[in-house]
């Protein structure tokens, strides 16, 4: 139940807000936060239920039994990411408060206050969700709220980065509809756990069709290769909200769900090839092209590309110790990437600008947040003891326990992002700025109240960073609880269904 | 024990800043202070061989392989290591405390620099002192991180050096990393002690392949051809008491890894069988030879440099070789001759660089051309100066020739022509650029602008002086060095099977070919300089020529009103000699217009192929991609 009221409550707060539009004025600063707030606790509730072993909770959608009504389930898998993301997703939430423009008019602010609320939820339910036609549908609902949010950013390219994303999300769902129409035209059920338990018995070339389209359907929100094309303008779009809720909340999300569907659904060998070979297209090509971005929101979604593909290299390999190594990347990554995108997006916010050459010398003005940009560059390349160097040394591990040569491709990419986050480091903090006054900061700016809070919440992923790179073992548990369910998936899924 | 080395420095930071706040100058005797204490301990510490854990399961344990933990070891390799960077990080810290003029901003930076200086020394310590590979990464990371911030404090083109030095650092730190999850996954273990051991089983192909990643690592990081390019810009424009720890101990780091590549592998193992050449095996003749050519690329380039910052930086780069050249030839003559050679280049180069900061602090430049005569004002600084580059040149009775006696008779041993003549065009052409700044910045006539010039600080000059008493100290009684190399050479290989201690007593060291008796020889100067010096003072008859009196057979070049410094003698000292070369393409701009540019441009292509802007060809590259993958079965 408390899965579903994850879901619920951001879903019931939006409505409020679009239907008592003209007295939820005021209440409209507050409510995202409010809810965000409630989720975090509610996720605490779902941990505390099963603190050490392994849960497995099953919801099911109007009594119907499962498999034939569509069902939750709430595993370890889910509870540890629920309280991940509820945490990510109460930062976001209120750095956007901050960055609330006193100008802007507060009825507009509703409608992407409620576009939010409902983005939050559909996140939410993305995780417990063990239908696949119910991701299905959850999934059009983020894509659509993200395509509407990314649209109302007020930066001049925010309609067509919107408009791309909205034409590639629509081949990917088109493929997932594909997929999941021969699917129960095969075996008559789309859930989840029933088709880990009747895979075998679709014919090799349904078998080899399917999960590929399951895949590409997939890859948008994944930022895969070549279907990442919408990344770059719509992360540079910008805004104190969307590039945080890209890098932190939807790609962990999508990521969890490959991964289910991977080692749970169907662990065959030709998802795991495509995977192998997407990962290493989506890390290179991405890591290139962050080198040649000027912009630092460029740069920062190119990177977030990169460890992307290098998360998908992980998961293509079977094996217990990678889905704990690409969890972990996924964790410690994301640490990192919500503070870096939240800075630049700060950055464009206060200067009017994000390209790194006419942000000479800003750290000199802006030092926390000088700070904050540092540790988790340093996190992301991989320096010791911060939370990325952890992730990283136990992905090269894993890999060189797999195969040798996948060494090679992700240890010369780490150069390329060691140059890039360097060179940014390097024109914004050491080059002395080119006015002795600093950069004028633009009216609208944050100040005050807005502008600390704003840099308090990402200083507190700044210290997350420094404390699991020292102490992991809380996570690495957390990890090692939530995966162990998924090692054995037929176990798994007799489990989910309850023994039918 | 072994934690507080690399904790209390860490701890001196976080006090260094509160210091610093209400006491700036108190903030650098702190750190004097706390460098003190760690060269006591290390100092004690010989002969107390053991490990401590300093952070526990940095990899984690598996079914199979136990955890990694970031320890700490002492033996007797790494403490010859430790004992150097300790002498060196504390001569520094003292200089530091009047020497920082060049600190661009000023006090501003000054306090970042003294806690950045403190965070350089505890991964320095913590890398000389690891017990495993993984924790050598930990440390060699931490301190390349930590120098691009100490780099970009320097003059306004040190931002772009630095730049340099951390691409190139970072692809050291790919292949080390890369070698570094090899060995975890063939052996379980990363002790570096117990490497013979863990990789014995290993086929050589194999465990050649993980030598040549981890030498990959070492050449770049102590500047040996062909990955020295980096060495001129970094010491050219980082602050000037940066360079000493730069080259004293930050190059080093990757001497080390080479020592422990060359020494503490199987390689007697898996040596066999490759193809000898010249009596070693040809991996190890390979590096051989990259060592002698960075000597004489080092030597060559030191030659024309008209910075006297970046002429000391070349000759790193050729030290470097002499360095490299004794390990993989890996005899006991060799292996002796390298490690003594770290101690006096440590010692030698770390001075050359603190007497350039002290003429700069007294000038305001290291431009050769622009200084002159500062003999009689900085007699301190150039005693150090020469001290420093005769041990250098590899002339007794300075610890430089002990080393390279040593390092000669390996060659000769194997007999290895081509690299000994290398090393002997190396050493005499080593004293063709040293005596450049000598002649150009102490003797010769004195620029206008430096008749008021004084010597440094005394505090600036203790530092120096000492550094110069151990060179001396190591031309004399080499033996001491010697004993604790031989300590280390028993440690390596207690059988005595490919290496013996070199047989030594109080004043003899016995070579291939005879003995060497520093002693005798010492006297012997001592005498020639004593008699040479009563001979000068008895009969001398000089007479001080002005800047401008110089001899042009009555013709005044129309250059020389334009560009004054064309009269100074020092200016192209040998350009009949560099205008032979003057034309050879550059490596460094073939790395960092041709490697580096190229690259950038593949970017720069994937970012506009892939991601530029256009909708309709953004939807093709997605239904393209669903098609192959659909497709290929």
């Amino acid at each position: 139940m408390i899965a579903l009221w994850m879901t619920l409550l951001p879903w019931i707060g939006a409505l409020c807000l679009l239907l008592f539009k003209g007295w939820m004025d005021r209440f409209s600063r507050f409510l995202p936060g409010l809810v965000a707030a409630a989720n975090v606790l509610l996720a605490l509730l779902l941990n505390l239920q099963g603190s050490q072993q392994p849960t497995l909770v099953s919801l099911e959608m109007g009594n119907w039994p499962a498999p034939f009504g569509i069902q939750w389930v709430n595993d370890s898998l889910s509870s540890f990411f629920a309280l991940v993301i509820s945490l990510v997703l109460l930062a976001l939430v209120l750095s956007r408060g901050f960055a609330r423009d006193k100008e802007q008019q507060a009825s507009s602010d509703v409608y992407s206050s409620a576009i939010v609320l409902i983005l939050s939820g559909a996140a939410f339910g993305l995780l417990f969700t063990a239908d696949l036609f119910n991701l299905f549908v959850l999934m059009e609902i983020a894509s659509i709220s993200l395509y509407a949010l990314v649209a109302r950013s007020r930066h001049p390219t925010a309609p067509v980065a919107s408009m791309r994303y909205l034409l590639l999300g629509g081949v990917g769902s088109a493929l997932y509809l594909l997929g999941i129409g021969v699917l129960y035209a095969k075996l008559g059920t789309l859930n989840m756990a029933d088709i880990a338990l009747k895979a075998s018995s679709l014919n090799p070339a349904a078998l080899q069709l399917v999960p590929l389209l399951l895949l590409l359907g997939l890859a948008v929100e994944l930022e895969m290769f070549p279907f990442n094309a919408w990344v770059p303008q719509v992360y540079g779009a910008g805004g104190a909200f969307v590039p945080g809720f890209l890098a932190g909340v939807s790609s962990p999300i999508f990521a969890l769900l490959l991964l289910r569907l991977v080692t749970v659904v169907f662990p065959v060998p030709q998802l795991r090839t495509v995977l192998l070979v997407a990962g290493l297209l989506t890390l290179v090509i991405g890591e290139f092209s962050a080198l040649a971005s000027r912009r630092l929101l460029k740069m920062l979604a190119f990177s977030s590309v990169g460890s992307m593909g290098m998360f998908l290299l992980l998961v293509s390999i079977p094996g217990a110790a990678m889905l704990r190594s690409s969890l972990f990347w996924l964790v410690m990554m994301l640490l990192a990437k919500v503070p870096l995108l939240g800075v630049a997006a700060y950055l464009q916010r206060q200067f009017g600008t994000d390209r790194f050459l006419e942000l000479r010398g800003i750290f000199s003005q802006e030092k926390s947040a000088g700070l904050v940009f540092l540790l988790s560059a340093a996190s992301i390349t991989g320096i010791p003891l911060f939370a990325g160097f952890r992730a990283k040394i136990q992905a090269l591990v894993s890999l060189a326990s797999a195969q040798y040569w996948l060494l090679i491709l992700p240890l010369l990419v780490s150069v390329l992002e060691f140059v890039y986050f360097f060179r940014a480091i390097r024109w914004m903090g050491m080059e002395p700025p080119e006015s002795a006054g600093g950069k004028p900061v633009l009216p609208g700016s944050l100040e005050g109240f807005s502008r600390t809070g704003t840099l308090f919440l990402f200083s507190v992923f700044a210290l997350l960073i420094v404390i699991f790179g020292l102490f992991p073992q809380g996570i690495l548990d957390s990890i090692e609880v939530a995966t162990t369910q998924l090692f054995d998936p037929v176990v798994y899924a007799r489990a989910v269904l309850g023994g039918m | 024990m072994l934690n507080l080395l690399v904790l209390l420095p860490l701890l001196g930071v976080l006090l260094s800043r509160m210091i610093s706040t209400f006491s700036e100058p108190l903030a650098r005797w702190w750190s004097v202070l706390v460098l003190g204490v760690n060269t006591v301990i290390i100092a004690s510490l010989y002969g107390n061989w053991g490990s401590a854990v300093l952070l526990g399961q940095v990899i984690p344990s598996t079914a199979n392989r136990p955890a990694i933990h970031l320890a700490l070891e002492i033996n007797p390799l790494n403490w010859i290591f430790a004992l150097v960077a300790t002498v060196i990080l504390l001569a520094v810290a003292l200089f530091s405390i009047r020497g920082m003029s060049d600190l661009e901003n000023g006090g501003k930076n000054l306090k970042t620099y003294h806690v950045l200086s403190l965070l350089l020394s505890t991964s320095v310590y913590g890398f000389f002192l690891s017990e495993n590979l993984l924790t050598l990464f930990v440390f060699w990371e931490f301190m390349t991180w930590v120098s691009f911030f100490m780099v970009s404090m320097g003059k306004p083109r040190s931002r772009s050096a630095a730049m340099v030095f951390v691409t190139m650092s970072a692809l050291g730190a790919a292949t080390f990393l890369g070698a570094v999850a090899i060995i975890y996954r063939l052996a379980g273990t990363l002790s570096i002690s117990g490497l013979s051991t863990a990789l014995y089983r290993q086929p050589a192909g194999v465990g050649y392949g993980i030598m040549g990643l981890l030498l990959f690592s070492a050449l770049v990081k102590s500047g040996t051809f062909p990955l020295h390019t980096w060495l001129r810009k970094t010491h050219g424009h980082a602050p000037n008491v940066f360079s000493p720890v730069l080259s004293g101990l930050l190059t080093k780091f990757g001497v080390f890894l080479g020592a422990i590549v060359f020494l503490l592998f199987p390689v007697m193992k898996w040596s066999p069988q490759l193809f000898s050449l010249m009596g070693i095996s040809s991996f190890n003749y390979l590096f051989a030879a990259l060592g002698a050519v960075s000597i004489l690329v080092g030597t060559f380039l030191a030659i024309r440099q008209e910075d006297a910052k970046m002429l000391v930086a070349y000759s790193s780069v050729s030290h470097a070789g002499y360095i490299l050249l004794g390990l993989a030839i890996s005899s006991s003559l060799g292996v002796a001759g390298s490690l003594l050679h770290v101690m006096n280049h440590a010692l030698s180069s770390a001075a050359m660089f603190l007497s350039m900061a002290a003429v700069y602090h007294v000038a305001g430049t290291t431009k050769m051309s622009q200084l002159g005569g500062l003999v009689d004002k900085m007699p301190v600084t150039f005693a150090t100066y020469l001290i420093a580059i005769i041990s250098t040149a590899g002339i007794p009775p300075m610890g430089g020739f002990v080393s390279k006696w040593l390092l000669y008779q390996a060659l000769i041993e194997k007999g290895m022509i081509f690299l000994a003549t290398a090393a002997f065009i190396g050493s005499i052409g080593s004293f063709l650029y040293v005596f450049t700044p000598l002649a150009a910045v102490f003797l010769g006539q004195r620029p206008k602008a430096l008749e008021h010039a004084k010597e440094v600080p005394v505090v600036m000059q203790i530092p120096m002086v000492v550094l110069s008493l151990f060179t001396i100290l190591l031309g004399v009684l080499p033996s001491i060095a010697l004993r604790w190399i031989n300590g280390a050479i028993r440690w390596i290989d207690p059988q005595a099977s490919w290496l013996t201690p070199i047989p030594i007593t109080l004043s003899k060291i016995q070579g291939a070919f005879g003995a060497w008796d520093s002693v005798l020889v010492f006297f012997v100067f001592g005498l020639g300089v004593v008699f040479a010096g009563i001979l000068f003072y008895l009969f001398r008859k000089n007479r001080r020529v002005g800047y401008l009196e110089n001899y042009t057979a009555g013709e005044v070049p129309v250059e020389v009103i334009q560009s004054p410094e064309l009269y100074h003698y020092s200016y192209q000292f040998y350009k009949p000699l560099t205008d032979m070369y003057a034309k050879f393409p550059s490596m460094e701009e073939a790395y960092e217009k041709g490697i580096a540019g190229n690259i950038a441009r593949l970017a720069a292509a994937t970012a506009h192929i892939f991601y530029n802007g256009s909708v309709r060809w953004s939807v093709f590259l997605a239904l393209a991609g669903t098609m192959i993958v659909l497709g290929v079965r």
